[in-house]
């Protein structure tokens, strides 16, 4: 449960916003104006922030900007019309750590949401992730399920561990391929769904519900017991 | 297709002949040079026709005087200019009314035409001469010659001194004519390099102009206007595409947001197999499939939109294709499809790797998507002349010869698409074939084999980048 804030003018996409995230137990700030929103993050602490570039008072960027020049870290989520890569580079160098074009699947948006939140408590002390009955050596790059070692492949590692870092949270299938294969571009469902049912199969126990669940046209979960 | 952007070549002979500077400069020395030599041959007939007349006046007065004079005198006046050594370049003798010599030099034997000039070579060493003969009144013939050899040498002289002319004048206008045009020639082979990287895409780039003003500076300038306007107007028509996307961004978004909250809607979400919920679920992938398209052509646009050499740096394909092969093989596993690569590394090339990655994730999806159980899919990185070549090979249907550049238009999908009902937002090839372009390279679709799967055999063709020292 993290503390968000939404700065979004456009009402119906920041209703859309503020569902997704509030179905994922955060409690979300909405503003409509960039001026306020930047008066809000100087007197309270956020862990996350989405920002439309396109706002009254001051735009997206030069609110990153700015925030970033009062020594503001939350990670920031921009989320644009503009889409295209001049657009994202321009939103990350003013400061944005992610970039989303809109039309956006909620999905999407919620888990790029979560990869910011969970960046800065990223690395476990002992170098040890662990889900249910699944323990993954960060160091190593080794994997056990109910003890039993897993004879996995790179990707197929960084993938785990992806779903790992996300247990219980619906993540959306661009996401994983941008965050594991560390590659932009659209890549097609169903080439990252013959990954994941790869990697469901290995992690297959007779004795064990599924894991990996599929949600259908948003993306994938593990699921923890 | 060589990348549009090779520096400019060295002029060349066959190139030179056909300019302006090179046919005006020839057909100018040209006719300099008939001038030249009618003048000569103008001088030299008036000098010839002067000494000839000189001459013809010193012998028609001397051949007077002989016959003049009464017989014994006029045969002293010979004999005696017979013996004067300072008159050996002429020539006396008399005949008698029978036409007998009586003195003088043999050489002047009859025939001969009387009472006119006339001329003849004298032998053994053939010196021309003119010479007179005329009857004098006592019925003797008396004639009179004179050496015309400084008539005929100036003939020869002013001949050597033509031929001389005319050979230089030809080496003359050669020269003339190629240092004419190097110049031009290699203004415009820049002219050319520039003009093929503004029409690769280099919209700001514009033709150098130099401060002389002259017709290549016109012609700079009126490209340089053309190019201008060319690039307003893409601005133009990108930034209404780009107004169009945004308006059409916000009411996609709206859409997707309604079916969101539709879903969370109690009489939907209690009932998720009611025809409520399944009418939703099938809005819900209608959109989808329009916002894959909307996506792939905003990307394509972008894709198109890009300048060349922005992300561009030297980096060897082996890695990015093993990546590539990597990403797919589960992919052909599933279609039972084999998944082979061959990348040997040490083949650079100058390009955009992220770019490449997703031209060739195109490729490699498409021939798995048409390629049958039990096919192959080859992904081969080789060398070939000076050129890298970035193939990916199949054994499915292929694409018709007909079909090869229509399937390269947006939307259109080959055969096997339409036949399988393959999904696909349709414009996987358009964005190979954008990206291809952006780089220079050259895509070249052909049939990998015979029979009745031919196969398809698509290349990527990048020149052999030189990998530069650090």
């Amino acid at each position: 449960m993290a503390h968000i804030l939404v700065v979004e003018d456009d009402a119906e996409t920041a209703a859309l916003i503020r569902s997704a995230l509030e179905l994922e137990h955060h409690s979300v700030v909405h503003l409509a104006d960039g001026r306020q929103a930047l008066d809000r993050l100087c007197a309270e602490r956020f862990d996350a922030a989405t920002l439309d570039r396109m706002l009254p008072g001051i735009d997206g960027l030069t609110l990153v900007a700015r925030m970033r020049a009062r020594q503001i870290t939350t990670p920031v989520l921009v989320i644009s019309a503009l889409g295209d890569v001049d657009a994202r580079i321009a939103g990350l160098r003013a400061g944005g750590d992610d970039y989303l074009a809109k039309p956006f699947s909620p999905a999407e948006m919620v888990t790029r949401i979560e990869v910011l939140l969970r960046r800065s408590r990223d690395y476990p002390e002992d170098g040890f992730l662990r889900a249910g009955a699944i323990e993954l050596d960060l160091v190593k790059r080794k994997a056990w399920l109910g003890g039993e070692t897993l004879d996995l492949v790179n990707k197929e590692f960084r993938l785990l561990e992806f779903l790992v870092r996300h247990a219980g949270h619906v993540v959306a299938r661009q996401v994983i391929f941008e965050q594991v294969w560390g590659r932009y571009f659209e890549a097609s469902d169903n080439l990252i769904n013959v990954h994941v049912a790869r990697l469901r199969r290995k992690l297959e126990r007779p004795d064990q519900p599924v894991l990996i669940e599929t949600i259908k046209g948003e993306g994938y979960r593990l699921i923890v017991a | 297709m060589t990348s549009p952007a090779a520096p400019a070549r060295a002029p060349r002979m066959t190139d030179l002949r056909h300019t302006t500077a090179f046919r005006l400069s020839t057909g100018l020395t040209a006719v300099f040079i008939v001038a030249l030599i009618a003048i000569l041959w103008l001088v030299y007939a008036q000098t010839a026709a002067e000494l000839d007349q000189r001459t013809d006046l010193t012998i028609i007065a001397r051949a007077r005087t002989l016959a003049a004079a009464g017989p014994p005198q006029r045969l002293a006046m010979v004999a005696a200019a017979l013996r004067d050594p300072t008159r050996r370049l002429e020539g006396m003798a008399i005949f008698d009314s029978g036409g007998h010599r009586v003195i003088g030099d043999a050489r002047l034997d009859p025939p001969f035409p009387l009472g006119r000039v006339f001329a003849r070579l004298h032998g053994p060493r053939d010196v021309p001469v003119r010479a007179l003969a005329l009857q004098t009144a006592d019925g003797q013939v008396v004639v009179v010659s004179r050496d015309n050899s400084p008539s005929l040498d100036l003939r020869a002289r002013i001949l050597g001194i033509m031929l001389l002319a005319g050979a230089g004048g030809v080496a003359l206008t050669l020269g003339v004519g190629v240092a004419l045009s190097i110049a031009p020639m290699r203004r415009i082979r820049r002219l050319e390099a520039t003009a093929a990287r503004i029409a690769a895409g280099e919209l700001d780039l514009r033709i150098a102009r130099s401060r002389r003003g002259d017709e290549f500076d016109l012609i700079a300038a009126i490209i340089n206007t053309m190019v201008q306007e060319i690039a307003r107007l893409m601005h133009q028509v990108k930034g209404s595409t780009d107004a169009i996307a945004h308006d059409l961004r916000t009411p996609l978004s709206h859409l997707v947001t309604r079916l969101e909250r539709l879903a969370l809607v109690p009489v939907i979400a209690g009932d998720p197999s009611g025809d409520a919920a399944m009418l939703l679920h099938g809005a819900r992938e209608e959109l989808d499939r329009v916002l894959v398209r909307f996506r792939a052509l905003l990307r394509l646009s972008e894709i198109e939109a890009m300048h060349r050499l922005s992300q561009f740096a030297v980096f060897d394909p082996a890695e990015m294709i093993r990546d590539v092969a990597e990403l797919y093989e589960p992919l052909a596993e599933e279609r039972g499809i084999a998944l082979t690569c061959a990348a040997p590394p040490g083949l650079p090339i100058l390009g955009d790797d992220r770019l490449l990655f997703e031209a060739l994730g195109n490729l490699v999806e498409n021939a798995i998507k048409f390629g049958v159980p039990g096919g192959r899919v080859d992904l081969v990185l080789m060398a070939e002349a000076e050129t890298i070549v970035l193939a990916v090979i199949d054994d499915g249907p292929g694409i018709a010869p007909q079909d090869r550049t229509l399937v390269l238009e947006r939307f259109r999908r080959g055969g096997a698409a339409a036949m399988t009902g393959a999904g696909g937002s349709g414009l996987g090839l358009n964005l190979v074939a954008a990206i291809v372009a952006l780089h220079g390279f050259a895509l070249q679709l052909d049939r990998a084999g015979e029979g009745p799967r031919p196969g398809l055999a698509a290349r990527i063709v990048a020149p052999r980048a030189t990998v530069p020292h650090l």
